[in-house]
């Protein structure tokens, strides 16, 4: 039986590029940075979703993307072709990836977590697919600890569930209580969006 | 800073204060009780900002539109809801306030972006 996560983001995944330009064009430049990082070895990237980030991956990257829904691995497909380096797409849970525990140099995810079911258990599969002295890279976005954006993003979140994400969630608590060190956090807006580091 | 994603969030927050105080103006008179009308006016700005500021959003980004643009439906419907139930406000002048309120919502959201911005003391 589908999950329900799969069924609306099968869903969502034929109007997502629309819903999407925004803030692709806002976020391009720290994008590009983040992305930068991208090392010579194995890459997990999680969630690719339509494949709308691949635009911003250095060239020649070795690179397993990976997402739960088919319909948006079938819209990140001629994205991934397009690719000057190797993408594999792959259909897979997270949260029970079939995939090869420590076989990852890095894994990259962004705006992931505020939509994972259970997201330190998904952490904890990512851990489990790095290799020793491997590390995670999130752009993820969160709760707040300034009033009233906490407030407001606790409002938010009962309406943006329906449609995927959760607002407010503490995902860089989420990092440390799936075992990872955080190694270091960088505020892109607010204390909202933000980049984490974090190492098994 | 990018200048024309700060114009245009100027704009919008500006409409949208306006909006928001302008139809606070048209539902809360001095017959309301006070404490009413600023909660009624705050959460009521707040969850109408919401989809204009996600609709905004398809162009101009996700949380730079949609905090300010919250913060901007809680203040201009808290502030318009207050007076208006204090001396009762036209909509004329609930539209000037609450475009006021755009604007100082967008100041403090983009200052407080600049003080946090950057390596967090996690």
């Amino acid at each position: 039986m589908k999950s329900i996560a799969i069924d609306k983001w099968d869903q969502a995944s034929t109007a997502y590029d629309r819903f999407s330009r925004g803030p692709e064009r806002r976020w391009a430049q720290p994008k590009r940075k983040f992305f930068s990082a991208m090392g010579p070895g194995r890459i997990l990237f999680v969630a690719v979703g339509t494949g709308l980030d691949i635009q911003f991956f250095p060239s020649g990257k070795n690179i397993t993307a990976v997402d739960i829904s088919e319909g948006m691995i079938r819209q990140a497909a001629p994205r991934a072709a397009a690719y000057d380096g190797r993408i594999a797409l792959l259909r897979s849970d997270i949260q029970a990836p079939a995939l090869e525990p420590g076989s990852f140099d890095q894994i990259f995810t962004t705006c992931t977590f505020c939509s994972v079911p259970d997201p330190v258990e998904g952490l904890r599969s990512l851990r489990t697919l790095l290799r020793p002295g491997g590390e995670l890279r999130m752009f993820e976005h969160t709760g707040s600890r300034w009033f009233p954006f906490n407030l407001m993003l606790n409002v938010m979140t009962p309406l943006s569930r329906r449609l995927g994400p959760e607002m407010n969630r503490p995902t860089l608590d989420n990092v440390a209580a799936a075992g990872f060190r955080v190694h270091s956090v960088e505020n892109l807006y607010l204390d909202v969006l933000k980049v984490i580091v974090a190492e098994p | 800073m990018n200048w024309r994603y700060f114009c245009a969030d100027l704009a919008l927050n500006v409409c949208l204060g306006a909006l928001v105080g302008a139809l606070t103006a048209l539902a809360v008179g001095p017959s309301w009780p006070g404490p009413l009308a600023m909660m009624a006016g705050m959460l009521g700005g707040m969850l109408f900002a919401l989809p204009v500021a996600r609709f905004a959003g398809i162009w101009l980004g996700a949380f730079e539109v949609m905090i300010p643009g919250m913060l901007t439906g809680m203040t201009a419907g808290m502030f318009a809801g207050m007076r208006a139930a204090a001396e009762g406000l036209d909509v004329m002048s609930g539209a000037a306030l609450g475009a006021g309120w755009g604007v100082a919502s967008l100041l403090y959201s983009a200052l407080l972006n600049l003080y946090l911005r950057g390596p967090a003391s996690k």
